[in-house]
């Protein structure tokens, strides 16, 4: 039974190594990511469910047609409300509730908002990158500087996700009914963006704990900059649902 | 044990003396009078007893508490104009401050439902019956009445003989373990075992599998034959041939790898000398077990499919239609009247007088200002709730126990918030309500909505009729949770779902009549009971189907009274107000 | 990928907590352990306690259903005047026992009392790591799990009363809190339970998949694995893939009970409250939603069962277990189409009949990898050297009782059929079949076999058999009976038989399955005696006292964090080389080396990634296996 010792050679799925060349706690996160990704489906298939039950909403007629950056009253919404675009009966098209922007009150101006928030989110995962980038180099100082950035894109689409609730609000949504149509509408809303929401907050803190840390030398001792390729494998995650959320919610 | 064993010997008794006499549900009246004032006497008690089962019994029995309070001695408990007020209309009876009326409601949180289609001497007619039963002697009476079995047996002997056994099960397990002891410690001692295990389980293995075997088949003829009556419908005789084409593959399988598998533990097991078969994989053999399972299963999804497809898509859908409301815990049925369609209808219009919230357009009107009047009553409850604290806590002190938790408990539930909070949501749901009908009046679609198909709609409760030979549409609707409604002999089943209108599309083969000569029954009927679980009286949900012959059934379709003709008839005279947006 | 990361990744599998030894305390010891063989026993402590609490349960409701005209007064005594007045169950209570019990058998005593226990336990030993990839996040699922057992035992304590709604939460009967004594506060406490649930779930899965990907030994290859690895590893991936569904369709629930949305609600008239306000909303997207974890659930808790299974009966009849490969085919075929069968639940909610038809092929077609399973079994058995131990015999009684349950899924699963048999007994004596009977026995199958890895002692085998065919007797004598109450059209979740006369002629069968099922549950204080004495006064366990082949058993008997002194061991062979010709033993474990006259089976010898003829071995390994079973390339 001793006769050869062979030499176990070191397949890639013959045991002693990872089959993925990472290492565990890099493993864990993509898995990890894969049970979220699923949660964030549920969601979504929720929210298809609802959707389509109800019929779409009216295609405007030709004096109906606001051209974009063209002013809207104050009582835009109660308009709508009579001539029908927004009723309990159909699913509200979103270019039509989502037309505001800051700084720029009564010019509709749909999706614009949103758009500007998903080029912070996209940008802010490109600052992720180089930050990983300059994490293989060692390089200590550029992983700080994209570190920064990466938060501060984070915090900047916080702000705006929490700008475009407190307007949602302030014309009457609710979770239980809202002026656009039916009431399903605004409490999809606010769960979607907000489950969203709670995953960016949570990406931004995680984000912020890797910074310090990065600038207290831990990784460094540590020889390595592994800790935020994790976070940025996170963040690119956080960042692709929202691509979804946009899509589903606002386009479709 | 003893306890037991005469509880059921005495519910076999029971059993066959109802199946001889229950037809004739004769009664001798027991008690000389009644607090109704009425006099007593056969008739009103039968006529009482029909309308317990078929209105009060979903929610209470005679002795058990059940989703209501038990009804024995409710006679001795309170008065009869009590009953009447509370019977008709307990919600306006709460209002108007009856104590009693609000203890109950506490108690049971969830409220009975308004019988206000009541008359008063129908009302006392269930009330003879109650007394009744009530007294101790009842010896017939309804299979299905728990009240009419014996009353439990004398508390403290049973007290005694649960003692008893459970004693002797401590000492049973005692006996086991010291046995296990013992054995355990010779065979260490003496190195040989007493007991030879290898040689019990073996023998066990193949001892089980002979009686289990055997128990097995016993059960398919014995219980079999309690079940194998044939299905009522066409579709039901299909389903039928397929469960006994797969019971026939699945028998087959079972009998061969069950025993196979006692065999082989048997016959393999270790002696002196055995050694094991280094055989590990044998991928012909693998194969063949992957296909033969596949094409089995293959048939039985084929044959499945084909029937599948014509249950659920059958050309004559439709063809006759009868809406079954669902609710919280019975059945109403509404039948199309001459003009063969139904009604719309919507659960913004339900109330006690349109319990299925058909559109009609008088009741809608009518409802309106019902529900404006409750909408102020809460309002006005909301704005009175700090005084109610304050009466609330004045009439704590001097409270104990039982009372004084309740008081506390109310009290608790106003300072939390609770009850504003609930108070706010029933005003928001009115005032919704209130929108939506106004809207319904108003609309372009309104006469589209409020057409004339609901006006000969006819409204049937506990017992519906339906003709032999003639496919049948039961479209569903739920006005609360989800029922599910399950005819067995039918063999259909289908979700009740709020919201969402299901149907059940069958064709009726065996009249009432035919299947009572065939299950040798004279008291046998079909019933449409509740198979999803929808509350506390979910066990008890029913709607008696007679299938006859299409005359009979013109008959008895003729004879029931349409539910709305006589509003409509007086609709000039209702003060039609427009109701602006 | 920098030389350092290399380095990385190498050194962290190896040795992770090699130089550390910190040292414990009795808090960091045994109750905040990132050990992973201690957590494995506080989840399986846990579990048999949750386990006795759902018993007691449904002793108690079996009590009503036997004897429904009858008082106990014990119950008023025991439960109280609200929930037991006059000795008899208050029916709504009863609706509670039933759906706590469910509750607590599928979630916290199958899944995390069965999964929990053995995939902690086995996976780093068995595949050859010194714990799990993360003892921290190890820790963590444990205690989720624990917190979400103290808050369902709460829910069932509190004044309102347990949920009543029935394990499944079916709305708009959960979503309104007024519908029911129970759907209030109960039912919120519920859904608190399953959040901290899921998320203990998902901890622990996360952890089990990187293990087992990432933390195999030298030579561990995953064709080498046992298949109690393969059957915990894809019963974590179903794990991570469907409890998120669950939490987003709770997630939904919790908002339509507590903030007014109308996810699952329209078209409502509640008797009481009056019309209410949601429109628009679907309760059959729940059922969706529910089921999509649902169905993958009962094979999370059925598959652990099976892999058990396989390593107890290959080990006690001295033979390999027959058709490895056919085996972890069938377990990636039954994990795979579990997820597209959930609507088989669903037939007769009036959805779609087309759809329909499809859940129905695949339902039908996932019988084929378990029947593929079962054959395999009784080849094992054939022509074995079998010895009867407990874990054996347990094991056997799962493969009677998967067969028996498995056959009347057949019924179950053609939907014309379903129609008349959807919610009746037929459907619980399904289900309990093969889930209260198989997987509990693989449970304890477990539990008997691998007692002496986590404690050093043996239990006792006399009570082991008694215990075995008492329970086995009963739970038959419990269930099958059931199939005909099902098949009279009798629904389930009734508190009583009262409602059609027919219905009364199953009393007697009442009384006589629930005569066994408190023989049933009474047998079990055999093995809880057994187990807890055994702990402390159990005989001491030889290094290898079942002669097994895999690696849990070459690692010490007292326990030591980091499981092997020194090296961890390298293997060379598969599990499965019981009673080999040409070796003295009939086992040869997995660390022996293979010698060079010694001869292969074809088939390992393809396995095998000691053949260095090709880069890439593991693919040319699966191709050339598929080819030879085309029989496109001989051997």
């Amino acid at each position: 039974m001793t006769s050869n010792t062979q030499a176990v050679t070191s397949k890639t799925w013959s045991g002693g190594r990872s089959p993925f060349k990472i290492s565990y706690g890099k493993l864990m996160m993509w898995i990890f990511l894969l049970s979220d990704a699923f949660t964030f489906s549920s969601l979504l298939v929720g929210y298809g469910a609802v959707r389509f039950s109800f019929p779409s909403s009216p295609v405007l007629t030709e004096t109906q047609k606001i051209s974009p950056m063209s002013h809207i009253g104050d009582d835009f919404v109660e308009k709508m409300q009579q001539t029908g675009i927004f009723s309990e009966k159909h699913w509200p098209s979103a270019d039509l509730v989502f037309n505001h922007f800051p700084f720029l009150h009564g010019i509709h101006l749909p999706l614009m908002f949103v758009s500007l928030m998903t080029f912070i989110l996209i940008f802010s995962s490109v600052t992720m990158v180089l930050a990983v980038e300059a994490g293989h180099r060692n390089d200590r100082k550029k992983v700080e500087k994209y570190m920064l950035y990466t938060i501060l894109g984070g915090l900047a689409f916080l702000g705006c996700q929490a700008w475009e609730w407190t307007q949602f609000i302030t014309e009457g949504s609710t979770l239980s009914s809202n002026p656009f149509g039916p009431s399903q509408f605004a409490a999809l809303f606010f769960i979607v963006t907000g489950f969203h929401g709670f995953h960016v907050f949570s990406g931004v803190v995680i984000n912020f704990i890797t910074y310090l840390n990065t600038v207290k030398g831990t990784y460094e001792k540590r020889g390595h900059y592994e800790m935020i390729e994790k976070v940025g494998l996170y963040w690119h995650f956080v960042d692709l649902v929202w691509v979804f959320v946009f899509t589903f919610f606002y386009l479709i | 044990m003893m306890h037991f064993k005469i509880e059921k010997v005495k519910l076999k008794i029971l059993l066959l003396a109802l199946l001889c006499a229950s037809s004739l549900n004769i009664f001798s009246a027991d008690i000389k009078e009644s607090i109704t004032g009425k006099t007593v006497d056969d008739a009103t008690i039968t006529a009482g007893k029909t309308l317990f089962e078929n209105r009060c019994m979903s929610c209470h029995a005679l002795n058990s508490k059940l989703v209501g309070p038990a009804l024995k001695d409710i006679h001795k408990k309170r008065s009869y104009e009590w009953l009447l007020k509370w019977t008709k209309n307990n919600e306006e009876l709460r209002k108007s401050g009856d104590k009693d009326a609000i203890a109950i409601f506490e108690e049971f949180k969830l409220p009975m439902p308004a019988f206000n289609d009541l008359k008063d001497d129908e009302i006392s007619s269930i009330i003879m019956y109650i007394e009744n039963s009530s007294v101790a002697k009842a010896t017939t009476g309804g299979k299905t009445e728990t009240a009419s079995t014996p009353a439990p047996v004398d508390q403290g002997k049973a007290r005694n003989i649960n003692w008893l056994i459970a004693i002797l099960f401590i000492i049973l397990i005692s006996i086991i373990f010291l046995l296990v002891k013992i054995t355990d410690r010779i065979t260490e001692l003496s190195g040989k075992e007493i007991i030879k295990w290898d040689n019990v389980n073996a023998f066990l293995l193949i001892a089980i599998l002979t009686i289990g075997m055997a128990a097995a088949f016993w059960e398919f003829f014995v219980h079999g034959k309690l079940i194998m009556s044939e299905a009522a419908t066409e579709y039901g005789r299909k389903t039928d041939r397929m469960f006994y084409i797969t019971l026939f593959f699945t028998g087959v399988v079972f009998v061969i790898t069950e025993i196979l598998l006692f065999w082989f533990a048997f016959k393999y097991r270790k002696r002196k000398g055995t050694k094991a078969l280094h055989y590990a994989h044998n991928n012909k053999l693998e194969v063949i077990w992957t296909l033969i399972p596949a094409t089995v299963l293959t048939i039985l999804v084929i044959g499945g499919l084909k029937t599948w497809r014509k249950i659920t898509n059958n050309p004559e859908r439709e063809k006759f239609n009868v809406e079954i409301f669902g609710y919280q815990f019975g059945w109403t049925a509404r039948f199309p009247g001459n003009d063969g369609k139904l009604g719309n209808s919507n659960w913004n219009l339900i109330s006690s007088d349109n319990p299925l919230g058909v559109a009609i357009k008088s009741k809608a009107n009518k409802l309106i200002p019902e529900l404006e009047t409750e909408l102020a009553d809460l309002e006005k409850e909301l704005k009175q709730l700090p005084n109610k604290l304050e009466v609330l806590k004045s009439e704590l002190g001097g409270l104990t126990g039982e009372d004084r938790k309740q008081k506390l408990d109310k009290i608790k539930e106003i300072e939390c918030g609770i009850a504003a909070a609930d108070l706010n949501k029933k005003i928001s749901n009115r005032k919704i309500q209130i929108q939506r009908i106004k809207t319904s009046l108003t609309s372009e679609k309104s006469s589209e909505f409020y057409n004339q198909y609901a006006l000969d709609d006819i409204i049937v409760n506990n017992e519906i009729h339906i003709p032999v030979n003639q496919t049948i549409t039961f479209k569903f609707r739920g006005r609360d949770v989800i029922h599910s409604a399950y005819i067995y002999h039918f063999r259909t089943q289908i979700n009740v779902v709020p919201g969402l209108p299901t149907e059940m599309v069958f064709k009726p083969i065996v009249t009432t009549k035919e299947e009572r000569i065939k299950q040798k029954n004279p008291n046998f009927d079909y019933y449409l009971i509740c198979a999803k679980i929808c509350g506390t009286g979910h066990f008890n949900m029913k709607l008696k189907i007679v299938v006859e012959s299409e005359e009979d059934y013109n008959k008895w379709i003729q004879s029931q009274p349409t539910s709305f003709t006589n509003i409509e008839t007086e609709k000039n005279k209702l003060n039609l107000i427009a109701y602006t947006k | 990928m920098t030389s350092i990361a290399e380095t990385l990744y190498h050194s962290e599998e190896s040795e992770p907590h090699s130089t550390h030894h910190h040292k414990e305390n009795f808090i960091t010891k045994y109750i905040f352990s990132q050990d992973h063989k201690m957590i494995s026993k506080q989840f399986l402590i846990t579990g048999i306690i949750m386990g006795c609490l759902g018993m007691m349960m449904s002793v108690l409701f079996r009590l009503q259903l036997a004897w429904p005209d009858s008082s106990f007064p014990i119950l008023e005594t025991l439960l109280g005047s609200k929930w037991a007045p006059g000795g008899k169950l208050d029916p709504s209570f009863y609706m509670g026992l039933v759906t706590i019990h469910g509750t607590i058998m599928v979630f916290f005593v199958l899944t995390a009392g069965l999964s929990g226990t053995f995939s902690n336990l086995l996976i780093p030993l068995q595949c050859g790591a010194r714990d799990m990839a993360s003892p921290f996040i190890n820790m963590l699922s444990y205690w989720f799990f624990f917190l979400s057992s103290v808050v369902l035992t709460i829910s069932f304590l509190i004044e309102s009363g347990p949920a009543t709604v029935g394990w499944t939460i079916y709305p708009p009967l959960s979503a309104l809190p007024k519908a029911m004594p129970g759907a209030g506060l109960g039912m919120t406490l519920w859904l608190v339970a399953m959040v901290f649930f899921i998320v203990s779930a998902l901890l622990g899965g996360i952890n089990y998949i990187t293990t087992v990907l990432n933390m195999r030994t030298k030579g561990m290859s995953m064709n080498r694995l046992p298949l109690t690895i393969w059957a915990f590893f894809f019963t974590a991936v179903l794990g991570l893939l469907t409890f998120p569904v669950l939490l987003g369709g709770a997630l939904l629930l919790i908002f339509d009970r507590s903030f007014g949305t109308s996810f699952y609600l329209s078209d409502i008239f509640l008797n009481g409250e009056g019309a209410l306000a949601n429109s628009g909303g679907s309760p059959i997207l729940f059922q969706h939603l529910f089921w999509f974890l649902g169905h993958p659930e009962v094979y999370i808790i059925i598959l652990p069962a099976l892999g058990i299974t396989s390593e107890i009966i290959a080990i006690n009849a001295r033979k390999p277990i027959f058709g490895y490969t056919a085996m972890v085919i069938s377990i990636t075929g039954i994990a795979f189409l579990s997820f597209i069968v959930w609507g088989h639940h669903m037939f007769i909610t009036g959805m779609n009949p087309l759809l329909g038809l499809v859940f129905m092929i695949f339902t039908l077609i996932i019988a084929v990898p378990s029947a593929v399973k079962s054959f395999n079994y009784l080849a094992t058995l054939w022509r074995g050297n079998i010895h009867f131990t407990p874990p054996m015999l347990f094991a056997i009684g799962l493969v009677s009782f998967f067969i028996s349950g498995g056959l009347t899924g057949l019924f179950l699963g053609n939907a014309a059929i379903d129609i008349q048999l959807h919610d009746t007994y037929f459907v619980v004596a399904h289900f309990h079949i093969v889930m209260g009977c198989a997987a509990i026995f693989g449970m304890m199958a477990g539990i008997y076999h691998w007692f002496p890895r986590m404690y050093g002692r043996m239990m006792n085998n006399t009570l082991g058999y008694l215990h075995f065919w008492l329970t086995f007797i009963a739970a038959y004598m419990v269930f099958f009976p059931m199939h005909f109450i099902g098949l009279a059209g009798v629904p389930r979740r009734y508190y009583q038989f009262t409602v059609l006369p027919e219905f009364g002629i199953w009393n007697d069968v009442n009384v006589l399955i629930t005569v066994a099922a408190i023989i049933g549950a009474l047998a079990q204080i055999l093995f809880l005696y057994n187990f807890f004495s055994s702990i402390f006064c159990g005989k001491k366990s030889e290094q290898n006292p079942w002669k097994s082949n895999t690696l849990e058993w070459t690692a010490p008997v007292e326990r030591i964090h980091g499981n092997w002194h020194g090296e961890i061991p390298q293997v060379h062979r598969w599990a499965y080389d019981y009673s080999k010709p040409g070796f003295e033993e009939d086992y040869v474990p997995q660390t022996v080396p293979v010698s060079d006259n010694e001869e292969q089976l074809a088939f390992e010898h393809v396995l095998s990634v000691d053949n260095a003829k090709n880069e890439d071995n593991y693919t040319v390994s699966f191709s050339s296996l598929m080819l030879k079973w085309l029989g496109l390339k001989k051997s």
